[in-house]
Protein backbone atom coordinates (compact mmCIF):
# COMPACT_ATOMS: atom_id res chain seq x y z
CA UNK A 1 0.00 0.00 0.00
CA UNK A 2 2.94 2.82 0.73
CA UNK A 3 5.28 1.14 -1.66
CA UNK A 4 2.20 1.36 -4.37
CA UNK A 5 0.96 5.18 -3.87
CA UNK A 6 4.61 6.33 -3.11
CA UNK A 7 5.62 4.87 -6.49
CA UNK A 8 2.10 6.47 -7.73
CA UNK A 9 2.71 9.32 -6.03
CA UNK A 10 6.60 10.17 -7.50
CA UNK A 11 4.87 9.03 -10.87
CA UNK A 12 2.38 11.78 -11.03
CA UNK A 13 5.17 14.17 -10.02
CA UNK A 14 6.94 13.23 -12.45
CA UNK A 15 4.22 13.93 -14.94
CA UNK A 16 3.54 17.30 -13.27
CA UNK A 17 7.05 18.54 -13.33
CA UNK A 18 7.95 17.37 -16.53
CA UNK A 19 8.54 20.18 -18.37
CA UNK A 20 11.11 21.28 -15.67
CA UNK A 21 12.97 18.08 -15.52
CA UNK A 22 13.06 17.93 -19.43
CA UNK A 23 14.24 21.07 -21.70
CA UNK A 24 12.66 20.22 -24.73
CA UNK A 25 9.46 19.90 -25.92
CA UNK A 26 7.74 17.03 -26.44
CA UNK A 27 6.98 17.63 -30.14
CA UNK A 28 10.25 19.80 -30.83
CA UNK A 29 11.57 17.98 -33.87
CA UNK A 30 15.35 18.01 -34.36
CA UNK A 31 16.62 15.28 -37.51
CA UNK A 32 20.15 15.97 -36.11
CA UNK A 33 19.54 14.25 -33.26
CA UNK A 34 17.23 11.28 -34.97
CA UNK A 35 17.64 8.07 -32.59
CA UNK A 36 20.27 8.78 -30.13
CA UNK A 37 20.99 6.71 -27.92
CA UNK A 38 20.40 7.96 -23.90
CA UNK A 39 22.95 10.63 -23.32
CA UNK A 40 23.22 13.75 -20.71
CA UNK A 41 21.90 15.91 -22.82
CA UNK A 42 18.27 13.20 -23.97
CA UNK A 43 18.07 11.04 -20.90
CA UNK A 44 16.27 8.47 -22.44
CA UNK A 45 17.49 9.25 -26.05
CA UNK A 46 15.47 10.29 -29.09
CA UNK A 47 12.92 9.37 -31.84
CA UNK A 48 13.39 8.85 -35.55
CA UNK A 49 12.37 12.79 -35.86
CA UNK A 50 15.00 13.62 -33.24
CA UNK A 51 12.20 14.00 -30.43
CA UNK A 52 13.36 13.87 -26.77
CA UNK A 53 11.94 10.98 -25.36
CA UNK A 54 11.74 11.55 -21.73
CA UNK A 55 10.01 14.38 -22.60
CA UNK A 56 7.06 11.77 -24.78
CA UNK A 57 7.19 9.63 -21.88
CA UNK A 58 6.10 12.05 -19.64
CA UNK A 59 4.01 13.28 -21.99
CA UNK A 60 2.54 9.72 -22.84
CA UNK A 61 1.94 9.35 -18.95
CA UNK A 62 0.33 12.33 -18.61
CA UNK A 63 -2.35 11.50 -20.94
CA UNK A 64 -2.29 7.72 -19.67
CA UNK A 65 -3.41 8.43 -16.37
CA UNK A 66 -6.18 11.27 -17.02
CA UNK A 67 -7.37 9.06 -19.74
CA UNK A 68 -6.70 6.12 -16.71
CA UNK A 69 -8.54 7.87 -14.02
CA UNK A 70 -11.36 10.02 -15.37
CA UNK A 71 -12.34 6.75 -17.00
CA UNK A 72 -12.59 4.88 -14.01
CA UNK A 73 -14.49 7.68 -12.44
CA UNK A 74 -17.34 7.92 -14.88
CA UNK A 75 -17.33 4.33 -15.21
CA UNK A 76 -17.97 3.81 -11.03
CA UNK A 77 -20.53 6.93 -11.37
CA UNK A 78 -22.24 5.64 -14.48
CA UNK A 79 -22.10 2.33 -12.45
CA UNK A 80 -22.55 2.71 -9.43
CA UNK A 81 -26.16 4.65 -10.42
CA UNK A 82 -27.03 1.79 -12.59
CA UNK A 83 -25.87 -1.26 -10.11
CA UNK A 84 -27.84 -0.13 -7.28
CA UNK A 85 -30.70 0.97 -9.20
CA UNK A 86 -30.38 -2.44 -10.25
CA UNK A 87 -29.82 -3.90 -7.31
CA UNK A 88 -32.31 -2.50 -5.49
CA UNK A 89 -35.32 -2.89 -7.85
CA UNK A 90 -37.51 -5.94 -7.99
CA UNK A 91 -36.62 -8.77 -10.38
CA UNK A 92 -38.31 -7.57 -13.40
CA UNK A 93 -36.69 -4.09 -13.45
CA UNK A 94 -33.39 -5.49 -12.33
CA UNK A 95 -33.44 -8.38 -15.56
CA UNK A 96 -34.30 -5.63 -18.07
CA UNK A 97 -31.46 -3.34 -16.69
CA UNK A 98 -28.70 -6.26 -16.60
CA UNK A 99 -29.85 -7.49 -20.02
CA UNK A 100 -29.67 -3.87 -21.53
CA UNK A 101 -26.37 -3.91 -20.00
CA UNK A 102 -24.56 -6.98 -21.53
CA UNK A 103 -26.80 -5.93 -24.81
CA UNK A 104 -23.81 -3.03 -24.75
CA UNK A 105 -21.10 -5.34 -23.51
CA UNK A 106 -21.25 -7.73 -26.25
CA UNK A 107 -21.03 -5.20 -28.40
CA UNK A 108 -17.02 -5.95 -30.53
CA UNK A 109 -14.71 -3.11 -28.30
CA UNK A 110 -12.61 -2.26 -30.99
CA UNK A 111 -15.92 -1.63 -33.44
CA UNK A 112 -17.19 0.65 -30.95
CA UNK A 113 -14.03 2.62 -30.99
CA UNK A 114 -13.92 2.97 -34.83
CA UNK A 115 -17.21 3.96 -34.72
CA UNK A 116 -16.88 6.45 -31.91
CA UNK A 117 -14.02 8.20 -33.78
CA UNK A 118 -15.53 7.92 -37.06
CA UNK A 119 -18.69 10.28 -35.37
CA UNK A 120 -16.62 12.14 -33.19
CA UNK A 121 -13.38 12.37 -34.90
CA UNK A 122 -10.14 11.23 -33.58
CA UNK A 123 -8.80 12.29 -30.10
CA UNK A 124 -8.58 11.95 -26.81
CA UNK A 125 -12.20 12.88 -26.59
CA UNK A 126 -13.79 10.17 -28.45
CA UNK A 127 -11.44 7.67 -27.12
CA UNK A 128 -12.58 8.45 -24.07
CA UNK A 129 -16.08 7.63 -25.00
CA UNK A 130 -15.36 4.70 -26.28
CA UNK A 131 -14.47 3.14 -23.75
CA UNK A 132 -16.95 4.36 -21.23
CA UNK A 133 -19.61 3.11 -23.23
CA UNK A 134 -18.09 -0.17 -22.32
CA UNK A 135 -16.46 0.11 -19.12
CA UNK A 136 -19.44 1.52 -17.37
CA UNK A 137 -21.10 -2.47 -17.52
CA UNK A 138 -18.63 -4.25 -15.76
CA UNK A 139 -18.31 -1.62 -13.03
CA UNK A 140 -22.77 -1.90 -13.05
CA UNK A 141 -22.46 -5.75 -12.86
CA UNK A 142 -20.27 -5.84 -9.85
CA UNK A 143 -21.97 -3.12 -7.96
CA UNK A 144 -25.67 -4.82 -8.58
CA UNK A 145 -24.07 -7.97 -7.04
CA UNK A 146 -22.61 -5.98 -4.32
CA UNK A 147 -25.81 -4.72 -3.61
CA UNK A 148 -27.79 -7.86 -3.91
CA UNK A 149 -25.56 -9.72 -1.96
CA UNK A 150 -25.47 -7.12 1.25
CA UNK A 151 -29.69 -6.46 0.88
CA UNK A 152 -30.15 -9.75 1.29
CA UNK A 153 -27.62 -9.93 4.31
CA UNK A 154 -29.46 -11.05 7.59
CA UNK A 155 -27.60 -8.03 9.82
CA UNK A 156 -29.76 -5.69 6.97
CA UNK A 157 -32.58 -7.81 8.16
CA UNK A 158 -31.77 -7.71 11.80
CA UNK A 159 -31.26 -3.99 11.38
CA UNK A 160 -34.53 -3.49 9.52
CA UNK A 161 -36.52 -5.45 12.49
CA UNK A 162 -35.25 -3.25 14.92
CA UNK A 163 -37.14 -0.29 13.21
CA UNK A 164 -33.63 1.11 11.05
CA UNK A 165 -35.19 3.85 8.58
CA UNK A 166 -34.50 2.81 4.95
CA UNK A 167 -32.15 5.57 4.21
CA UNK A 168 -29.92 5.03 7.37
CA UNK A 169 -30.27 1.03 6.44
CA UNK A 170 -28.49 1.67 3.25
CA UNK A 171 -26.08 4.52 4.28
CA UNK A 172 -25.05 2.60 7.60
CA UNK A 173 -25.36 -0.99 7.05
CA UNK A 174 -25.02 -1.53 3.59
CA UNK A 175 -22.82 0.98 1.89
CA UNK A 176 -19.66 0.20 3.88
CA UNK A 177 -19.92 -3.39 3.33
CA UNK A 178 -19.93 -2.61 -0.20
CA UNK A 179 -17.73 0.20 -0.80
CA UNK A 180 -14.33 -1.78 0.15
CA UNK A 181 -14.57 -4.38 -2.76
CA UNK A 182 -16.10 -1.46 -4.86
CA UNK A 183 -13.13 0.76 -4.42
CA UNK A 184 -11.05 -2.40 -5.45
CA UNK A 185 -13.33 -2.84 -9.00
CA UNK A 186 -12.56 1.04 -9.33
CA UNK A 187 -8.90 0.96 -8.99
CA UNK A 188 -8.84 -2.04 -11.10
CA UNK A 189 -10.33 -0.02 -13.66
CA UNK A 190 -7.76 2.38 -13.83
CA UNK A 191 -5.18 0.34 -15.29
CA UNK A 192 -7.55 -1.54 -17.27
CA UNK A 193 -8.17 1.57 -18.80
CA UNK A 194 -4.55 2.98 -19.04
CA UNK A 195 -3.83 -0.51 -21.22
CA UNK A 196 -6.72 -0.15 -23.20
CA UNK A 197 -5.72 2.72 -24.36
CA UNK A 198 -2.59 2.02 -24.75
CA UNK A 199 -3.56 -0.94 -26.88
CA UNK A 200 -5.75 1.14 -28.95
CA UNK A 201 -2.78 3.67 -29.68
CA UNK A 202 -0.55 0.85 -30.38
CA UNK A 203 -2.84 -0.24 -33.54
CA UNK A 204 -3.20 3.42 -34.43
CA UNK A 205 -6.79 4.24 -33.58
CA UNK A 206 -6.54 6.00 -30.07
CA UNK A 207 -4.17 8.96 -29.38
CA UNK A 208 -3.57 10.56 -32.71
CA UNK A 209 0.48 11.89 -33.63
CA UNK A 210 2.14 14.13 -33.19
CA UNK A 211 0.62 13.65 -29.27
CA UNK A 212 2.24 10.74 -27.69
CA UNK A 213 0.93 8.15 -25.57
CA UNK A 214 3.01 5.70 -24.04
CA UNK A 215 0.91 3.03 -26.02
CA UNK A 216 1.89 5.05 -29.43
CA UNK A 217 5.45 5.48 -28.04
CA UNK A 218 5.66 1.33 -28.18
CA UNK A 219 4.02 1.07 -31.69
CA UNK A 220 6.44 3.53 -33.05
CA UNK A 221 9.29 2.18 -31.37
CA UNK A 222 8.39 -1.64 -32.02
CA UNK A 223 9.75 -1.68 -36.02
CA UNK A 224 13.27 -0.04 -34.96
CA UNK A 225 13.57 -2.43 -32.05
CA UNK A 226 16.47 -4.62 -32.69
CA UNK A 227 18.45 -1.41 -33.15
CA UNK A 228 17.12 1.82 -31.10
CA UNK A 229 16.21 -0.56 -28.36
CA UNK A 230 15.48 2.51 -25.42
CA UNK A 231 12.93 3.58 -27.54
CA UNK A 232 11.09 0.59 -26.48
CA UNK A 233 12.07 -0.01 -23.25
CA UNK A 234 11.41 3.20 -21.41
CA UNK A 235 7.91 3.82 -22.35
CA UNK A 236 7.60 0.00 -21.72
CA UNK A 237 9.01 0.21 -18.35
CA UNK A 238 6.97 3.10 -17.10
CA UNK A 239 4.02 1.33 -18.16
CA UNK A 240 4.69 -1.19 -16.18
CA UNK A 241 5.59 0.85 -13.25
CA UNK A 242 2.60 2.49 -13.51
CA UNK A 243 0.36 -0.75 -13.66
CA UNK A 244 2.89 -2.39 -10.47
CA UNK A 245 2.02 0.84 -8.44
CA UNK A 246 -2.00 0.98 -9.11
CA UNK A 247 -2.53 -2.92 -8.17
CA UNK A 248 -0.02 -2.34 -5.20
CA UNK A 249 -2.59 0.65 -4.03
CA UNK A 250 -5.53 -1.71 -4.96
CA UNK A 251 -4.54 -4.51 -2.59
CA UNK A 252 -3.55 -1.48 0.25
CA UNK A 253 -7.31 -0.60 -0.12
CA UNK A 254 -9.07 -3.43 -0.08
CA UNK A 255 -7.00 -4.53 3.25
CA UNK A 256 -7.95 -1.06 4.24
CA UNK A 257 -11.49 -1.56 4.20
CA UNK A 258 -11.37 -5.17 5.52
CA UNK A 259 -12.48 -5.00 9.09
CA UNK A 260 -10.19 -8.31 9.81
CA UNK A 261 -6.93 -5.91 9.19
CA UNK A 262 -8.04 -2.62 11.10
CA UNK A 263 -5.98 -2.30 14.75
CA UNK A 264 -7.96 -2.01 17.97
CA UNK A 265 -11.19 -1.97 16.17
CA UNK A 266 -11.42 1.35 14.87
CA UNK A 267 -14.35 1.97 13.12
CA UNK A 268 -13.85 3.74 9.62
CA UNK B 1 -52.89 -10.71 29.02
CA UNK B 2 -52.90 -11.18 26.02
CA UNK B 3 -50.07 -9.76 24.38
CA UNK B 4 -50.00 -11.03 20.44
CA UNK B 5 -52.84 -12.67 18.91
CA UNK B 6 -52.46 -14.36 15.06
CA UNK B 7 -55.66 -15.01 14.19
CA UNK B 8 -56.33 -17.20 10.31
CA UNK B 9 -53.27 -16.03 8.78
CA UNK B 10 -52.26 -16.98 5.34
CA UNK B 11 -49.15 -15.99 3.35
CA UNK B 12 -49.16 -17.25 0.01
CA UNK B 13 -46.78 -17.15 -3.49
CA UNK B 14 -47.95 -16.95 -6.72
CA UNK B 15 -48.27 -20.75 -7.08
CA UNK B 16 -48.33 -22.45 -2.97
CA UNK B 17 -49.78 -21.34 0.43
CA UNK B 18 -46.91 -21.26 2.42
CA UNK B 19 -48.93 -20.12 6.03
CA UNK B 20 -52.83 -21.65 6.33
CA UNK B 21 -54.60 -20.73 8.50
CA UNK B 22 -52.41 -19.79 11.60
CA UNK B 23 -53.32 -19.30 15.06
CA UNK B 24 -51.52 -18.23 17.67
CA UNK B 25 -51.87 -16.51 21.04
CA UNK B 26 -48.30 -15.43 23.14
CA UNK B 27 -49.03 -13.75 26.81
CA UNK B 28 -47.14 -11.80 28.88
CA UNK B 29 -44.48 -13.24 30.98
CA UNK B 30 -44.81 -16.25 28.88
CA UNK B 31 -41.96 -18.41 26.65
CA UNK B 32 -43.87 -20.26 23.86
CA UNK B 33 -42.43 -22.80 21.41
CA UNK B 34 -43.38 -22.90 17.85
CA UNK B 35 -41.56 -26.03 16.81
CA UNK B 36 -41.43 -27.66 13.11
CA UNK B 37 -39.41 -28.92 10.64
CA UNK B 38 -37.55 -26.77 8.65
CA UNK B 39 -39.29 -25.26 5.91
CA UNK B 40 -42.24 -25.61 7.60
CA UNK B 41 -42.76 -21.92 7.59
CA UNK B 42 -41.85 -20.77 11.39
CA UNK B 43 -39.61 -17.94 10.02
CA UNK B 44 -42.35 -16.78 7.93
CA UNK B 45 -44.67 -16.07 10.85
CA UNK B 46 -42.33 -14.48 12.26
CA UNK B 47 -41.32 -12.13 9.56
CA UNK B 48 -44.85 -11.80 9.31
CA UNK B 49 -45.29 -10.55 12.36
CA UNK B 50 -42.61 -8.13 12.25
CA UNK B 51 -44.28 -6.89 8.85
CA UNK B 52 -40.90 -8.04 6.88
CA UNK B 53 -41.64 -10.66 4.07
CA UNK B 54 -39.92 -10.07 1.26
CA UNK B 55 -42.91 -8.85 -0.29
CA UNK B 56 -42.20 -9.57 -4.08
CA UNK B 57 -42.45 -13.06 -3.86
CA UNK B 58 -44.69 -13.10 -0.61
CA UNK B 59 -47.84 -12.15 0.47
CA UNK B 60 -50.62 -12.38 3.27
CA UNK B 61 -53.70 -12.51 1.35
CA UNK B 62 -55.69 -13.17 4.38
CA UNK B 63 -56.21 -13.28 8.62
CA UNK B 64 -55.10 -10.60 11.56
CA UNK B 65 -52.45 -10.29 13.69
CA UNK B 66 -53.60 -8.29 16.55
CA UNK B 67 -50.43 -6.84 19.02
CA UNK B 68 -51.68 -5.28 22.23
CA UNK B 69 -54.97 -5.01 20.61
CA UNK B 70 -53.59 -3.24 17.43
CA UNK B 71 -53.70 -4.53 14.35
CA UNK B 72 -50.62 -4.68 12.54
CA UNK B 73 -51.43 -6.07 9.06
CA UNK B 74 -53.04 -2.57 8.26
CA UNK B 75 -50.25 -0.34 9.79
CA UNK B 76 -48.88 2.01 7.43
CA UNK B 77 -45.19 1.27 6.91
CA UNK B 78 -44.30 4.42 9.62
CA UNK B 79 -45.90 3.24 12.38
CA UNK B 80 -44.79 -0.30 12.09
CA UNK B 81 -41.20 0.76 12.20
CA UNK B 82 -41.91 2.60 15.63
CA UNK B 83 -43.27 -0.96 17.00
CA UNK B 84 -40.47 -2.73 15.31
CA UNK B 85 -37.62 -2.85 17.74
CA UNK B 86 -39.29 -0.83 20.55
CA UNK B 87 -42.12 -2.77 21.94
CA UNK B 88 -41.80 -6.02 19.27
CA UNK B 89 -37.88 -7.11 19.39
CA UNK B 90 -36.32 -9.61 16.76
CA UNK B 91 -33.54 -12.22 17.55
CA UNK B 92 -32.24 -13.51 14.16
CA UNK B 93 -31.21 -16.74 12.82
CA UNK B 94 -27.43 -16.78 12.76
CA UNK B 95 -25.54 -14.69 15.25
CA UNK B 96 -22.67 -15.11 13.27
CA UNK B 97 -24.31 -12.97 9.61
CA UNK B 98 -26.75 -11.01 12.30
CA UNK B 99 -23.84 -8.45 13.23
CA UNK B 100 -22.97 -5.36 10.24
CA UNK B 101 -19.42 -6.55 10.02
CA UNK B 102 -18.32 -2.94 9.34
CA UNK B 103 -19.77 -1.79 12.97
CA UNK B 104 -18.76 -1.34 16.43
CA UNK B 105 -20.35 -3.39 18.61
CA UNK B 106 -21.06 -0.11 20.61
CA UNK B 107 -22.57 1.87 17.23
CA UNK B 108 -24.97 -1.56 16.89
CA UNK B 109 -25.82 -1.51 20.12
CA UNK B 110 -27.03 2.39 20.54
CA UNK B 111 -28.52 2.47 16.86
CA UNK B 112 -31.94 1.15 17.75
CA UNK B 113 -32.05 3.26 21.28
CA UNK B 114 -34.92 5.67 21.52
CA UNK B 115 -34.37 7.93 24.42
CA UNK B 116 -37.98 8.70 24.99
CA UNK B 117 -38.44 5.25 26.58
CA UNK B 118 -35.59 5.61 28.93
CA UNK B 119 -34.04 8.18 31.74
CA UNK B 120 -30.20 6.52 30.87
CA UNK B 121 -27.91 7.75 28.29
CA UNK B 122 -27.95 5.27 25.59
CA UNK B 123 -24.09 4.00 26.44
CA UNK B 124 -25.03 3.37 30.03
CA UNK B 125 -28.16 1.41 28.87
CA UNK B 126 -25.19 -0.63 26.55
CA UNK B 127 -23.18 -1.56 29.17
CA UNK B 128 -25.99 -2.34 31.56
CA UNK B 129 -27.72 -4.78 29.11
CA UNK B 130 -24.12 -6.64 28.16
CA UNK B 131 -23.42 -6.63 32.13
CA UNK B 132 -27.05 -8.35 32.12
CA UNK B 133 -26.38 -10.46 29.43
CA UNK B 134 -23.62 -12.16 31.31
CA UNK B 135 -20.03 -9.93 29.71
CA UNK B 136 -17.52 -9.49 32.81
CA UNK B 137 -16.26 -6.68 31.08
CA UNK B 138 -18.89 -5.02 28.84
CA UNK B 139 -16.40 -1.84 28.30
CA UNK B 140 -14.24 -4.27 26.32
CA UNK B 141 -17.12 -5.51 24.27
CA UNK B 142 -18.49 -1.93 23.44
CA UNK B 143 -15.34 -1.08 21.60
CA UNK B 144 -14.81 -4.92 19.61
CA UNK B 145 -15.33 -5.60 15.76
CA UNK B 146 -18.07 -8.61 15.20
CA UNK B 147 -15.32 -10.48 14.13
CA UNK B 148 -13.24 -10.62 17.55
CA UNK B 149 -16.57 -12.34 19.15
CA UNK B 150 -17.09 -15.77 19.15
CA UNK B 151 -20.63 -17.34 18.01
CA UNK B 152 -21.92 -17.65 21.39
CA UNK B 153 -20.78 -13.33 22.39
CA UNK B 154 -22.47 -12.59 19.48
CA UNK B 155 -25.81 -14.30 20.55
CA UNK B 156 -25.38 -12.34 23.73
CA UNK B 157 -24.66 -9.54 21.81
CA UNK B 158 -27.62 -9.45 19.51
CA UNK B 159 -29.98 -10.49 22.86
CA UNK B 160 -28.57 -6.97 24.12
CA UNK B 161 -29.71 -4.92 21.09
CA UNK B 162 -33.13 -6.56 21.01
CA UNK B 163 -33.39 -5.25 24.33
CA UNK B 164 -32.51 -1.83 24.37
CA UNK B 165 -35.55 -0.26 24.28
CA UNK B 166 -37.43 -2.82 26.80
CA UNK B 167 -39.34 -4.62 24.52
CA UNK B 168 -42.85 -6.54 25.32
CA UNK B 169 -42.64 -8.80 22.67
CA UNK B 170 -39.33 -11.22 22.18
CA UNK B 171 -39.30 -13.30 18.78
CA UNK B 172 -36.43 -15.58 19.00
CA UNK B 173 -36.17 -16.77 15.95
CA UNK B 174 -33.99 -20.07 15.97
CA UNK B 175 -31.65 -18.29 18.63
CA UNK B 176 -29.74 -21.32 19.35
CA UNK B 177 -29.12 -23.45 16.69
CA UNK B 178 -25.85 -21.79 15.38
CA UNK B 179 -24.00 -22.68 19.00
CA UNK B 180 -23.02 -25.68 20.46
CA UNK B 181 -24.83 -27.19 23.27
CA UNK B 182 -23.24 -25.72 26.10
CA UNK B 183 -24.43 -22.14 25.10
CA UNK B 184 -28.04 -23.11 23.94
CA UNK B 185 -28.62 -23.28 27.87
CA UNK B 186 -26.99 -20.74 28.68
CA UNK B 187 -29.00 -18.53 26.38
CA UNK B 188 -32.44 -19.95 27.13
CA UNK B 189 -31.53 -19.66 30.78
CA UNK B 190 -30.95 -15.99 29.97
CA UNK B 191 -33.85 -15.72 27.97
CA UNK B 192 -36.09 -17.55 30.56
CA UNK B 193 -34.50 -15.21 33.59
CA UNK B 194 -35.03 -11.84 31.50
CA UNK B 195 -38.77 -13.09 30.88
CA UNK B 196 -39.49 -13.30 34.87
CA UNK B 197 -37.91 -9.81 35.24
CA UNK B 198 -39.37 -7.78 32.67
CA UNK B 199 -42.86 -9.90 31.76
CA UNK B 200 -41.75 -10.45 28.36
CA UNK B 201 -43.93 -12.25 25.78
CA UNK B 202 -41.01 -14.56 23.48
CA UNK B 203 -42.04 -16.12 21.12
CA UNK B 204 -39.08 -19.32 20.43
CA UNK B 205 -39.03 -20.49 17.46
CA UNK B 206 -36.97 -24.09 17.37
CA UNK B 207 -36.63 -27.20 15.98
CA UNK B 208 -35.27 -28.69 19.13
CA UNK B 209 -37.84 -30.03 20.97
CA UNK B 210 -34.88 -31.33 24.27
CA UNK B 211 -34.95 -27.32 24.56
CA UNK B 212 -38.66 -26.78 24.59
CA UNK B 213 -39.51 -29.56 26.72
CA UNK B 214 -37.28 -27.29 29.42
CA UNK B 215 -38.00 -24.02 29.07
CA UNK B 216 -41.48 -23.53 27.14
CA UNK B 217 -45.05 -23.13 29.23
CA UNK B 218 -47.15 -24.03 25.96
CA UNK B 219 -46.32 -25.20 22.48
CA UNK B 220 -47.42 -24.95 18.72
CA UNK B 221 -46.57 -27.99 16.65
CA UNK B 222 -46.27 -26.53 12.93
CA UNK B 223 -46.55 -28.83 9.94
CA UNK B 224 -45.94 -27.45 6.35
CA UNK B 225 -47.90 -24.50 6.90
CA UNK B 226 -50.22 -25.38 9.31
CA UNK B 227 -50.58 -25.50 13.37
CA UNK B 228 -51.31 -29.62 13.92
CA UNK B 229 -51.34 -29.61 17.51
CA UNK B 230 -51.34 -27.09 20.14
CA UNK B 231 -51.20 -26.97 23.96
CA UNK B 232 -49.28 -26.87 27.37
CA UNK B 233 -45.92 -28.23 26.74
CA UNK B 234 -46.91 -31.34 29.45
CA UNK B 235 -49.79 -32.14 27.08
CA UNK B 236 -48.08 -32.03 24.06
CA UNK B 237 -45.12 -34.70 25.42
CA UNK B 238 -46.68 -36.93 27.26
CA UNK B 239 -50.66 -37.38 25.19
CA UNK B 240 -49.80 -36.04 22.05
CA UNK B 241 -52.56 -36.33 19.34
CA UNK B 242 -51.52 -36.02 16.07
CA UNK B 243 -49.95 -38.38 14.22
CA UNK B 244 -47.31 -35.87 13.64
CA UNK B 245 -46.62 -35.01 16.93
CA UNK B 246 -46.37 -38.66 18.00
CA UNK B 247 -43.66 -38.72 14.95
CA UNK B 248 -41.85 -35.78 16.06
CA UNK B 249 -41.39 -36.89 19.72
CA UNK B 250 -40.33 -40.59 18.52
CA UNK B 251 -37.64 -38.70 16.40
CA UNK B 252 -36.21 -37.27 19.70
CA UNK B 253 -32.45 -38.78 20.51
CA UNK B 254 -32.02 -40.29 23.60
CA UNK B 255 -28.79 -39.92 25.06
CA UNK B 256 -28.08 -43.41 27.13
CA UNK B 257 -27.84 -40.83 30.46
CA UNK B 258 -31.27 -39.22 30.15
CA UNK B 259 -33.19 -41.74 31.96
CA UNK B 260 -36.59 -41.16 32.53
CA UNK B 261 -38.66 -38.45 31.31
CA UNK B 262 -37.08 -35.65 29.43
CA UNK B 263 -39.44 -32.96 31.24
Amino acid sequence: MILGSSILGGLIILCLVGSLISPYEPTAICLVDKNSPPSFSHWFGTDELGRDLLARTLQGMRISLSIGALAAFIDLLLGTLWGTIAGFSNNKVDAFMMRLAELVYSLPYVLVVILASVILGKGVVPLLVAMICIGWIHMARVIRLLVRDARCAEYVLAAHALGVRTPRLFFTHIFPNIVGPMLVACMLSVPHAIFTEAFLSFLGIGIQPPTASLGSLIGDALPAMRFFPWRLIFPASFISLLIFSIMLLSDGLRDLYDPKKQINGAAL
Amino acid sequence: MNLLEVDNLVVETKTTTIINNVCLEVFENEIVALVGESGSGKSMIARSIMGLLPSEQLCISSGSIEFQENELLTLPEQSMRKIRGRSIAYIPQSPLNALNPMMSIERQLIESFDPQFHEISPKERALFLLKRVGFLDPERIMKSMPYQLSGGMRQRVLIAISLMNAPKLLIADEPTTALDVTLQAEILDLLQDLKQEYGLGILFITHDLGLVARYAERGYILFSGKIVEEGPINDLFYDPKETYTKLLLSSLIHHPTMTGSIL
